[in-house]
């Protein structure tokens, strides 16, 4: 979408137009969601955070000043979120994870399965913010500035956890390789 | 399977870029949703504000040292205009609007 329609259609969604509003959602929902899935892990629980940050950008609409690109607005919105919603989700996935990890995990090839939670438990073990980072900037749809927007962090300081948080899933990748 | 790409698609992969109506749909159940929480939310502090200064109107005037006998008539007069008041709103926005099945019982009637 261009930054001319895009800010067409925040206008008119600003005015209280779902539909215009429909039209964000349809642009900016396979970003977004991607990121949150790189983010959590368990696509369902994405998903909901991702409907949720897309509900409350809804409300918020208005305090967005169009310096950085909607989608960022929308992913650092999804981000508090799943801050905010992380302690709650920790205890949940005590009981939901090794089931969906493993529903995942039959699904693939099993040296692929076996890299999936090598990498899942790497990424879990990094900081929130790394971790953040790592998940807009890997799968190459966000520049380290549009992450450094997102997150509301210096654009050095993204740069370096993208650097360290690859070498750690890298290493936790080669681990899970020689097991395999 | 060090290419960044392979890894983020390891760690969760995208959703197709075409968009997904369903998606869509949760999204405006949320917005839908949160706004009626919000309203209920404005609602029950609503009532417990007008409950509270009600609560609150009878020490206050005692306080002030309006004693009964002298603050009758205007309670009665107050007490028969939120009456009125209250009636008249069940009878124009009330939940099964008596004004409007009134109508519908006067229009099968002629």
């Amino acid at each position: 979408m261009d930054p001319g329609e895009e800010t067409r259609l925040i206008g008119r969604a600003r005015a209280g137009d779902m539909r215009a509003y429909g039209q964000l959602v349809d642009a900016h929902q396979s970003a977004v969601r991607g990121f949150l899935r790189r983010l959590v892990g368990n696509h369902a629980d994405a998903d909901d955070l991702a409907q949720e940050a897309f509900a409350r950008t809804w409300e918020v609409l208005g305090r967005f000043d169009g310096s950085s690109s909607l989608r960022t607005f929308i992913c650092g919105v999804g981000f508090q979120y799943w801050r905010r919603s992380r302690r709650a989700a920790l205890r949940r996935r005590a009981r939901e994870d090794a089931y969906a990890e493993l529903a995942d995990a039959e699904s693939a090839p099993p040296a692929r399965a076996a890299a999936r939670l090598a990498l899942r438990r790497a990424m879990d073990a990094l900081p929130d913010d790394q971790r953040a980072a790592l998940a807009l900037c890997l799968g190459q749809e966000f520049t380290h500035a549009e992450a450094a927007e997102a997150l509301g962090l210096p654009l050095g300081t993204v740069k370096s956890h993208v650097a360290r948080g690859r070498a750690r899933l890298q290493a936790a990748l080669g681990v899970a390789e020689k097991a395999s | 399977m060090n290419d960044d790409r392979e890894l983020a698609d390891l760690l969760g992969r995208a959703p197709p870029a075409s968009p997904d109506p369903v998606f869509r749909f949760d999204v405006f159940a949320r917005v839908t949703e949160r706004a009626r929480r919000r309203e209920a939310v404005s609602r029950a502090l609503n009532q417990v504000a007008v409950y509270a200064a009600v609560g609150l109107a009878f020490p206050v005037a005692r306080a002030a040292g309006l004693d009964w006998p002298a603050a009758q008539p205007v309670l009665l007069a107050g007490g028969a205009v939120a009456a009125a008041a209250a009636v008249a709103l069940v009878t124009i926005l009330g939940p099964r609007s008596l004004l409007h099945r009134w109508l519908a019982l006067l229009r099968g009637a002629f």
